[in-house]
């Protein structure tokens, strides 16, 4: 038998852990005992997944929910005036504005209140070009199409119910017969019923509408003057604020999905000390076999992400499907047209990295202390003995602190009022920057403060707990009662006053004794009063 | 040369009155080519001996030798590298990675010491064919026998240019015509230039080793050097022993 192998690694940097080769034959290990065990691995998969379905649903929910009510009346366009339908210079008027404030074209859209006849509700009567520079968001087609000439009409599905119409039906006006050509509605108000006509087509407007891009100086330097026409310009929501910067929903979601990863990472973190220790042995063999210590982190590390990965996966998959089923019922309740696609995809995306982050994270730790484990202990099952916990007082007081006055200072959760700050319309809604880093930051340092200091919470009760069962086994130390002289027994009254276990002999009873009771019994019975025979025992080759 | 050299080497497990010395003062030297059987009764020492001799133990005092390289000035990252290139251990329960085929394990070793898949397999592959392992490979530790199971051990063990082969009880687990088998694979691969340790209780099995140690309390307290064969064993009393 020959198998001698003469050629080593060539490059010099493969010499000391193996390089890509000796990875590469990790990681498909580690992705052989993840199948193998991947029942063992269902409960972190299952959190993994819930945790990334969850954020998923509540992200996509989060960032779809909130109707844009610019966009529902005034489309993009970043100014709004409003004229009145009797403005006798209705023409003029509206290109003194588009000359003064204006820049480039506007958007005019006529709106005639009709009665419904039998009813005291009135619906909106618009006359708009469905290609409008601005208004174009504020139409959508949902069937048939837009009217052209003056006998045709669009109408949403609730004026259509209202007035029983159908598409090709004649709906007779004011005396006027107008074909329907199809059903339309506003995106960004579905709850916004109305009949479109083509431009021009609305004989007596209540109100004209003239959208534009503003020109800022003008619009803004106008103040208190009056605008062509008796114009009011068309109030909306503030875009664009100069006071502490809000968190987006989304972000909002993530930040506790965040929380909720922390506390998962902890049971994954005991899931993966387990599988350690099921793999203790197994990690020796390979010790045994030539691996380095960072061949064996490897392993815990790659069985983590493999474990992150599929949890993200399956997260996502279910948050995905879940989203999908939802998103109609969402869209009926918040009145707007929601785009299932339409998600904030670098906020999911994070979440998912998160994740896979956190499983990873937390098989570092077993990973590094498998990797510490002497191979001829780990061999041999025989357990390390164990260290006494650090008790990270410090970083997690330090770390508490940073995390509140980080919190403080980000301007907390204040959302801006309504009204509050108004620059303009149509702009981007601004989220994030340096306050939300710092709220950000401070929840995170606030989580793992509170984690790091919450053993030294647990120690004070734990501390009472051994004291009592130190008062337990002093108790248990105490020798039995004297038999009865007659019957030659203890009498059942001193028989209910003796501990349980107290007539076994102390190296019995050290056997059915609980751990913290054994440790408390040495004070009763020195160590150097035991048989050497004791000592000897305690190791074994 | 000696691949192996155990200079006053002394292991000491536990402190106070649960001291427990488990090597004193040992010496020892393996020559390439030379097979050291270890005999002695439960808790002389052996395991302690192979342990340390294969860097996986750190001894109390002494120095260690293995290829001429001393162990007490190497890093962990060097004791793995010796434990990849120079030392090859066969343990009694076999000691197969699960989840990996057994010309995956034989072939473990090269790949963590970064010979790339294909060669490292091929090796592996030849390995396990030179003990008649080759319809096997594919197999899983747990589709295969005890005594083939060992010998997939013994490959592994082998594969690549190794110099010393330390063996704990390899025998121990596996029925008379097996534990023959092994030694017999062991006892060619010394015959190879490979300089072997191999602890075991059984005197049959020591008999194919060209030296017998005898360990007490963690010491020597005997050599021997048999006839080459184990029909020493046939030999009367006070010949050769």
């Amino acid at each position: 038998m020959n198998t001698g192998l003469r050629e080593r690694p060539a490059r010099a940097g493969a010499v000391g852990n193996g390089g890509v080769p000796a990875r590469r034959a990790v990681i498909r290990w580690a992705w052989r005992l993840f199948r193998r065990e991947r029942r063992q691995q269902i409960l972190v998969v299952a959190l993994l997944a819930a945790a990334v379905a969850a954020t998923i649903l509540g992200v996509a929910a989060a960032a779809s929910a909130p109707a844009d009510l610019n966009a529902a009346i005034h489309g993009t366009a970043n100014g709004a005036l409003i004229l009145p339908g009797s403005d006798p210079h209705l023409a003029a008027d509206i290109a003194a504005i588009q000359q003064r404030y204006a820049v480039g074209p506007v958007d005019v859209i006529e709106n005639q209140t009709i009665a419904v006849p039998g009813s005291v509700a009135t619906l909106d009567l618009r006359a708009q070009d469905p290609y409008g520079r601005y208004g174009q968001p504020m139409l959508s087609l949902v069937s048939g199409r837009y009217p052209h000439g003056p006998g045709e009409v669009a109408v949403s599905s609730g004026a259509a119910s209202l007035f029983n119409l159908h598409i090709g039906d004649t709906w007779h006006q004011a005396g006027q017969p107008r074909r329907v050509t199809g059903l339309v509605e506003n995106p960004a108000n579905l709850r916004d019923e109305f009949a479109l006509v083509a431009p021009g087509q609305v004989r007596a407007p209540t109100q004209v509408t003239v959208l534009f891009h503003e020109n800022r100086r003008a619009f803004f330097g106008a103040g208190s003057q009056k605008f062509p026409g008796g114009a009011q310009p068309m109030r909306g929501q503030p875009t664009v604020s100069n006071g502490p910067a809000s968190l987006s929903p989304a972000a909002t979601v993530l930040v506790l999905a965040v929380f909720g990863l922390i506390f998962i990472g902890l049971v994954a973190m005991a899931g993966f000390t387990m599988m350690a220790q099921r793999r203790l042995r197994a990690l020796a063999m390979l010790a045994a076999a030539g691996a380095t210590d960072r061949n064996i982190r490897l392993v815990m590390v790659a069985t983590g992400a493999v474990v992150g990965v599929a949890g993200t996966l399956v997260g996502a998959a279910a948050g995905f499907a879940a989203w999908i089923a939802y998103a109609p019922r969402l869209q009926a309740t918040a009145g707007h047209v929601i785009d299932p696609a339409h998600l904030p995809w670098p906020v999911i995306a994070t979440a998912m990295a998160l994740a896979v982050i956190t499983a990873i994270a937390a098989a570092w730790r077993p990973a590094r202390s498998a990797a510490r484990i002497p191979v001829v202990a780990a061999l041999s099952g025989r357990p390390a003995p164990p260290k006494t916990p650090h008790r990270f007082a410090v970083p997690a007081i330090v770390l508490l602190a940073a995390g509140l006055g980080l919190l403080a200072s980000s301007g907390g959760w204040a959302e801006l009022g309504v009204n509050g700050g108004t620059l303009g319309w149509g702009a981007a809604t601004v989220y994030g920057g340096k306050d939300t880093l710092l709220l950000v930051a401070g929840i995170v340092a606030t989580a793992v403060g509170a984690l790091l200091l919450a053993p030294l919470a647990v120690a004070p009760a734990s501390g009472r707990s051994r004291a009592r069962a130190g008062r337990g086994a002093a108790r248990a130390a105490r020798p039995p009662p004297l038999p009865d002289p007659v019957r030659g027994r203890p009498r059942r009254s001193q028989l209910r006053r003796v501990p349980r276990g107290a007539h076994l002999h102390p190296g019995h009873r050290q056997l059915f004794q609980p751990p913290y009771l054994r440790r408390a019994q040495p004070r009763t019975q020195p160590a150097h009063r035991l048989p050497a025979q004791h000592h000897r025992n305690r190791l074994r080759f | 040369m000696s691949v192996l050299e155990l200079r006053g080497v002394s292991k000491t497990y536990g402190q106070g009155p649960a001291e427990v010395h488990a090597l004193a003062g040992l010496s020892l030297s393996v020559a390439a080519g030379e097979m050291v059987a270890v005999m002695g009764p439960s808790g002389s020492g052996k395991s302690t001996l192979l342990t340390i001799a294969g860097s996986l133990e750190e001894p109390t005092s002494g120095e260690v030798l293995v290829g001429g390289a001393a162990l007490s000035g190497m890093s962990r990252n060097g004791k793995a590298r010796l434990r990849r290139r120079v030392i090859g251990y066969v343990f009694q329960d076999f000691n197969l990675l699960p989840g990996l085929t057994a010309a995956e394990n034989v072939a473990l070793p090269l790949e963590l010491d970064g010979v790339a898949v294909g060669k490292a397999r091929a090796a592996g592959l030849a390995a396990l064919d030179g003990l008649g392992l080759a319809g096997r490979a594919s197999r899983f530790p747990d589709e295969l026998s005890g005594g083939e199971r060992q010998r997939v051990a013994i490959a592994r063990a082998l594969v690549g240019a190794r110099q010393l082969l330390l063996a704990d009880e390899p025998s121990g687990a596996l029925d008379s015509v097996n534990a023959e088998d092994v030694v017999r694979l062991l006892h060619e691969a010394c015959q190879r230039g490979v300089a072997a340790v191999v602890v075991t209780h059984n005197a049959q099995l020591a008999a194919w080793a060209g030296r017998v140690v005898f360990l007490r309390d963690g010491q020597v307290t005997g050599q021997t050097t048999p006839p080459t064969g184990p029909e020493s064993l046939l030999a009367g009393p006070g010949q050769g022993r």
